[in-house]
């Protein structure tokens, strides 16, 4: 399936595709009234009460006046339409604000003001800095000469940084008063959500270009949603719109979360329901029997000797209608009340604050505090959540001498200052290598401040500890960098990127030095894709030491290498790596395998080691929660030594004596196995010890793992209270969420970067870290924080408070409904079966309302401990794990026990233990 | 992926774009207050020995006095119970007694005799008592109307009482119902050593009913008048507000066994004197095997004879005491510190877990 956009033709696409409204509205005015009470309906427990409510119209067996259900009943059913309304129409207000934003488009070759939602697929767009992209837009001309703009893409994929678009080829050099009058087809696929991806071609129609097919990636496009930054103007055709976007298609309603709780109100709803008909069929036939032997002695009740055909029905449905008030109708309104003031608590919180930030706690997702008190499994991610991911240069080793071994921080080294300012070339080169070895764009800000905006953080570490040291990035001109050394300005010439990938494990540049046209290369990158290509005879043992050396201290290491290159060998390869650059098939491995070509020979400089410091306060959390019998999982996408490493600092595994790993390695199928295999055994044998023992486990044989060994892996995972799962890409994270979601565990996710996001969404609970790396898991997280520590707190205090407190309500809902619906039932059979009510409608409604929910809901602001006791015991928290097993043996959260245990039939002998013990 | 469940791609892009103003808003600080940060007054009573055994000790001193005072009370009321339904059907109809009482030839007439065991101080208050009928059956005390009872205009409102609502001939019956139909209808007259004694009706409905629920113009009409008679008939130059006897069965009992005022006997009554009683012994409860009792009694500031609250009072209070006592006892022969962390229960299991 394709779709092909006419460029500038007014005519041929306008009814096509949709125009650019973007619509998030579940309702129109028309549809609201049938549509909302047809999803109200839809709930077991409103069906349940309208067939009782209407039950009660009937004279004959009502019991009591229909007021007293009908008034509850719509009150009720106005308050949650009343909700969602409310939120449809703020959609509405935030769609209308988008969809009426005035932008410039091209109509019948002039620039026009129009408004956003009036754009068609094939219209041209122009944008000014700064401004928010209103469709997905393939570009084709720019303010930059070289055809280059910078786009922030926080709102699509939560990263920060800039990226660089590119006008297609085929566009370059267009003058930008014919753009106006550009006709063209793009062939494009027909909408996706995936925002990494867009294999589409372009064709200009004469007289623009010769009739050739230009291939466009998703480089070569500005997404809705994005911003336009450090760019005067860009203009685009729009090829997806409105809902069709990429960002439209991505956006969808995620599934509600139920809480273990709701759950279990759920059954226990069940339960109560099948109780009542139990109850129903014995007490109707009990009073029809009445009826027929003494009631007809009875003489002043005046029984007619033929009833009519329903008369055997009679009794029963009054019972039904006595008892309906069995099932607390008030419950799910009192619950999110009570729940929307636990996300308020939450969010007000001033002690989780985060005061560098001045970020806010917040509970996006109201409806799930209480499962925070049940959490037994936490997932979390390293970088970023553990760690501050504000990567800081610490350590280096140049030519074999390493720098700030003895204070800690280099930059603070006086020989290594020495050695910049004497102008020894090691240290020179290895420091212009940290400087523009990278693809930071540096901005300069009024006041003449530079500040960088790098895709990773590891680069930002690298260019500022340059600057440092006095080689300072000053500006990036297209493929101009000018470097401020000493205060004497260095001009280099970038001619060619070899861009990082995750399987290269490097990244080079090949620059040229304008004042003597020297050609280097320069690289960086991990140990193991540097060190092996060193060239014959340099000894690479001191690096090797040194990258053993930081790692073991939990530092980050890259290798820094160069080599010059002779003009012609340049040459030779740049042909060759042009042709790659433009192949179809394949490129990317083509590219690696040019880059191969020119990466070899290298002649290493040294080595940097980056701290990722760790987060205040982490193993304290750690130690905590763990003392509260909660399971930590580790996953991250980092490599094995480093997470170890995190993870002995942050106490998540014991040191050796006292604590194990168990290492779960292989390539193969069967390596994996016996492997696993292996560990389970020792797993087996030392849960009886009192020891730590932990798993790792890497990505590639968690992936083996879970394609084959799926049933082992689980029965590990349940076993293993902690484990280290390193190199784990996005969806494998989500995998193993799922894994302890089957074995029925509460999981709890923690992230901050969009590779977290399938996790947290995936688990029972997601935690986002409003942190660097975008507020992306933050949002698609049901709670975001600043910063991990404040996680003992939203478990310990809110996640408790919330479950006993929903724990109370909930069970007292039941409690006295119940309560008040056995008098009824035994007040039935000194009234002569006959389904008499005890109680007149307006002191039932009275006790429903007055007496029983309204005084009950302030004991949501109960404390049964005091925070500090919590925090003090931990330990605390296994009540409310268990389901609050053992709390109240004499009182209805019994009930809740025995229902956990999924045993209904010995809850109904409960229900009538409770009934004894009533009365 | 949008976790607001759809917010507009221009609102989420604002939040994103300037992480800044984002910080400004969620630092959109509420004020300081105890509320938002859980931190109002509360207190938390720790049950320490000495509370629980002084407030043991508070409740058994303050309940026992209650109690005996209640039972004393409770014992100087004097009250006659007498049961007649047997015994005011003559010896030829004890086969039969239903037969007796629909019978309308038979003399339901009765004189019964008894000494009164102490002295009855005025007034002394006549009950009847009815057992095994159903006051409360659902059919029963539905039939009735309200309305129609509280005023004259809405005398044709009956659709409530089915089965007893308009005559055969479709005009509505006053008061309407099953309830009013069946009106309690044995009268009693008393004598002291042949001395005959008033029964004052005075005051025995109550005076809400009298006032508000029963109309002062609202006379009976066309009552008891179908073929199938019920209880007692009305005189229908009354109006129901002066029908005490009425009023005081149209508060249905809610108890299959209960009963009702009847009237009050304004002199007092001496030790050992011979009182005789006239009854008409109209009212069926043989259909059902119902018994009819004649109360006689006198009150006291707990009311009628009732023994139960006394012996409760009683009960608590004592078992307060002895909990206090033995509490005590326990705290004197193996005190133990207060709060000691190893009885919390991840103390005594290692291992941590209950499940």
């Amino acid at each position: 399936m394709k779709r092909y956009v006419y460029i500038n033709d007014d005519e041929l696409s306008q009814d096509l595709y949709c125009d650019n409204r973007i619509s998030n509205r579940k309702y129109t005015l028309l549809n609201f009234l049938p549509k909302n009470l047809w999803e109200q309906f839809s709930r077991f427990m409103n069906q349940y009460f309208l067939l009782i409510a209407c039950l009660q119209l009937w004279p004959l067996i009502t019991p009591v006046n229909p007021a007293s259900t009908w008034g509850p009943l719509i009150f009720i059913f106005a308050v949650s339409a009343t909700k969602e309304a409310w939120d449809d129409y703020n959609r509405y207000l935030s769609d209308k604000k988008a969809n009426e934003k005035e932008v410039w488009v091209v109509r019948q070759g002039i620039k026009k003001h129009i408004q956003a939602q009036d754009i068609c697929v094939g219209n041209v767009v122009w944008l000014r800095e700064n401004e928010e992209v209103p469709c997905d837009l393939v570009l084709i001309g720019t303010s930059d000469p070289q055809g280059v703009c910078y786009v922030e893409t926080a709102a699509l994929d939560g990263e920060t940084d800039l990226k660089t678009r590119v006008i297609p080829s085929a566009c370059m050099g267009i003058d930008f008063e014919l753009l106006h009058k550009m006709k063209g087809v793009i062939e494009c696929p027909i909408p996706d959500r995936d925002i990494r991806r867009f294999d589409a071609n372009l064709r200009l129609f004469p007289p623009f270009i010769d009739n050739d097919l230009c291939p466009l990636t998703i480089k070569n496009t500005i997404l809705q949603s994005c911003y336009l930054r450090n760019t005067e103007w860009v203009c685009g055709v729009a090829v997806y719109t409105g809902n069709e976007t990429k960002l439209g298609m991505s956006r969808g309603i995620p599934e509600p979360k139920l809480t273990a709780v709701d759950a279990m109100i759920d059954k226990l709803t069940g339960a109560i329901f099948v109780f009542q008909i139990v109850v129903v069929i014995v007490l109707g036939i009990a009073g029809n029997v009445w009826k027929d032997t003494e009631a007809v002695k009875q003489w002043y009740v005046l029984y007619p000797k033929e009833g009519p055909w329903y008369e055997l029905l009679v009794i029963p449905l009054r019972f039904e209608l006595l008892c309906s008030i069995m099932i607390p109708i008030s419950i799910k309104v009192s619950l999110d009340l009570v729940k929307s003031l636990y996300a308020k608590f939450i969010d007000w919180d001033n002690q989780m604050i985060d005061q560098e930030t001045s970020t806010r706690s917040h509970a996006t997702n109201t409806a799930i505090s209480e499962d925070l008190g049940q959490v037994e499994y936490i997932l979390t991610d390293k970088t970023g959540t553990l760690t501050e991911n504000r990567m800081i240069f610490r350590r280096c080793c140049i030519g074999g001498i390493f720098y700030g071994n003895e204070s800690g921080d280099a930059l603070k080294d006086v020989e290594l200052l020495n050695a910049v300012s004497s102008g020894s070339s090691d240290v020179i080169r290895f420091v212009t290598v940290m400087a523009i070895c990278n693809t930071v764009i540096p901005v300069k800000s009024k006041t003449g401040a530079i500040s960088y905006k790098a895709q990773s953080q590891d680069e930002d570490a690298l260019v500022q500890a340059a600057a440092c040291l006095h080689m300072v990035f000053v500006n990036k001109n297209a493929n101009t960098l000018e470097i401020n050394f000493n205060a004497s300005i260095i001009q280099y010439e970038v001619l060619d990127t070899l861009e990082f990938t995750s399987d290269r494990k490097r990244m080079s540049v090949v620059v040229k030095d304008c004042q003597n046209g020297k050609i280097f290369l320069l690289s960086k990158g991990a140990d193991e894709a540097i060190i092996p290509y060193a060239c014959a005879g340099q000894q690479t043992r001191t690096f090797t030491e040194a990258v053993d050396q930081y790692s073991q201290l939990g530092l980050r290491t890259l290798c820094l290498a160069w080599r010059e290159l002779k003009e012609d060998e340049y040459q030779d390869w740049s042909l060759m790596f042009k042709e790659a650059n433009s192949t179809l098939v394949d490129r990317e491995w083509r590219l690696a395998e040019v880059c191969q070509r020119l990466e070899h020979d290298l002649e290493i400089l040294g080595v940097t080691a980056i701290e990722d410091r760790l987060q205040d306060g982490v193993p304290e959390t750690i130690e905590t929660l763990r003392k509260a019998g909660i399971n930590f999982w580790m996953l991250t996408g980092d490599k094995q030594n480093t997470a170890i490493q995190i993870a002995l600092s942050c106490n998540f595994i014991s040191p050796e004596p006292k604590g194990q790993l168990l290492l779960i390695n292989g390539k193969t199928e069967d390596e994996v196995g016996r492997s696993l295999d292996r560990v389970l055994l020792t797993m087996r044998i030392t849960t009886s010890e009192p020891k730590d023992v932990a798993f790792v486990i890497d990505g590639w044989a968690l992936e083996i793992a879970l394609k084959h060994y799926r049933k082992v892996f689980t029965e590990l995972a349940i076993l293993s209270r902690t484990a280290l799962c390193c190199r784990v890409t996005p969806s494998q994270k989500a995998q193993l969420v799922e894994i302890l979601k089957s074995c029925d565990y509460r999981t709890l996710a923690i992230g901050d970067g969009g590779n977290d996001v399938r996790m947290i969404q995936q688990a029972d609970i997601g935690v986002g870290i409003s942190g660097r790396e975008g507020l992306q898991a933050a949002r698609a997280a049901d709670y975001s924080i600043g910063k991990f520590r404040f996680l003992k707190r939203l478990i310990l205090v809110h996640g408790r408070y919330s479950y006993n407190r929903t724990a109370f309500l909930s069970q007292y809902s039941f409690y006295k409904s119940l309560l008040i619906c056995f008098i009824q039932i035994f007040f039935s059979f000194i009234s002569g079966v006959s389904g008499t009510s005890l109680f007149n409608s307006v002191s039932l409604m009275a006790y429903n309302v007055f007496y029983t929910s309204i005084p009950v809901l302030v004991s949501v602001l109960d404390k049964d401990l005091s925070e500090k006791t919590v925090m003090q015991h931990p330990q605390i928290l296994f009540y409310c794990q268990a389901g609050r097993l053992d709390c109240y043996p004499f009182y209805p959260p019994y009930l809740f026990t025995f229902i956990f245990k999924r045993k209904i039939s010995s809850c109904v002998f409960h229900l009538l233990e409770l009934l004894l013990m009533d009365y | 992926m949008d976790p607001n469940g759809g917010s507009s791609s221009a609102g989420a892009a604002d939040g994103a774009s300037d992480p800044a103003a984002a910080r400004r808003r969620h630092s959109k600080k509420p004020k300081y207050s105890r509320f938002t940060q859980q931190e109002l007054p509360a207190c938390k009573p720790i049950l320490t020995p000495g509370w629980v055994i002084s407030s043991f000790i508070f409740v058994g001193i303050i309940f026992i006095p209650i109690g005996l005072a209640s039972l004393f009370a409770s014992e100087r009321v004097v009250e006659i119970v007498h049961r007649y339904d047997k015994d005011c059907v003559p010896a030829s109809y004890r086969n039969d007694m239903l037969a007796y009482i629909q019978s309308n030839e038979t003399n339901k007439t009765c004189t019964r005799t008894f000494l009164v065991p102490k002295q009855m101080k005025s007034p002394v208050y006549i009950y009847y008592q009815l057992d095994n009928f159903y006051q409360n059956h659902r059919r029963y005390v539905k039939s009735r109307s309200d309305k129609q009872l509280r005023s004259r205009a809405s005398e044709n409102d009956t659709s409530s009482c089915d089965p007893e609502d308009v005559t055969a001939n479709k005009s509505a019956i006053v008061p309407c119902g099953l309830i009013a139909w069946s009106l309690f209808n044995d009268t009693y007259g008393f004598s002291v050593n042949n001395t005959l004694l008033g029964v004052s009706k005075k005051n025995i409905a109550w005076k809400s009913d009298q006032q508000h629920k029963f109309g002062s113009d609202v006379y009976p009409k066309n009552f008891q008048s179908g073929g199938l008679i019920g209880g007692a008939k009305l005189n229908s130059s009354i109006p129901l507000s002066q029908q005490v006897d009425l009023i005081v069965w149209m508060r249905t009992a809610a108890l299959p066994t209960f009963r009702k005022l009847y009237g009050k006997i304004e002199v007092d009554l001496e030790a050992n004197s011979e009182l005789t009683v006239v009854i008409e012994n109209n009212y069926n409860t043989y259909s059902f095997g119902g018994k009819k009792k004649l109360v006689l009694s006198t009150t006291s500031w707990i009311g009628g004879k009732n023994d139960f609250l006394g012996i409760a009072y009683i009960t608590l209070g004592g078992l307060s005491l002895f909990l206090a006592i033995s509490f005590l006892l326990i705290y004197i022969i193996k005190p133990r510190p207060l709060g000691d962390p190893t009885f919390l229960s991840w103390n005594r299991n290692p291992a941590g877990h209950f499940n």
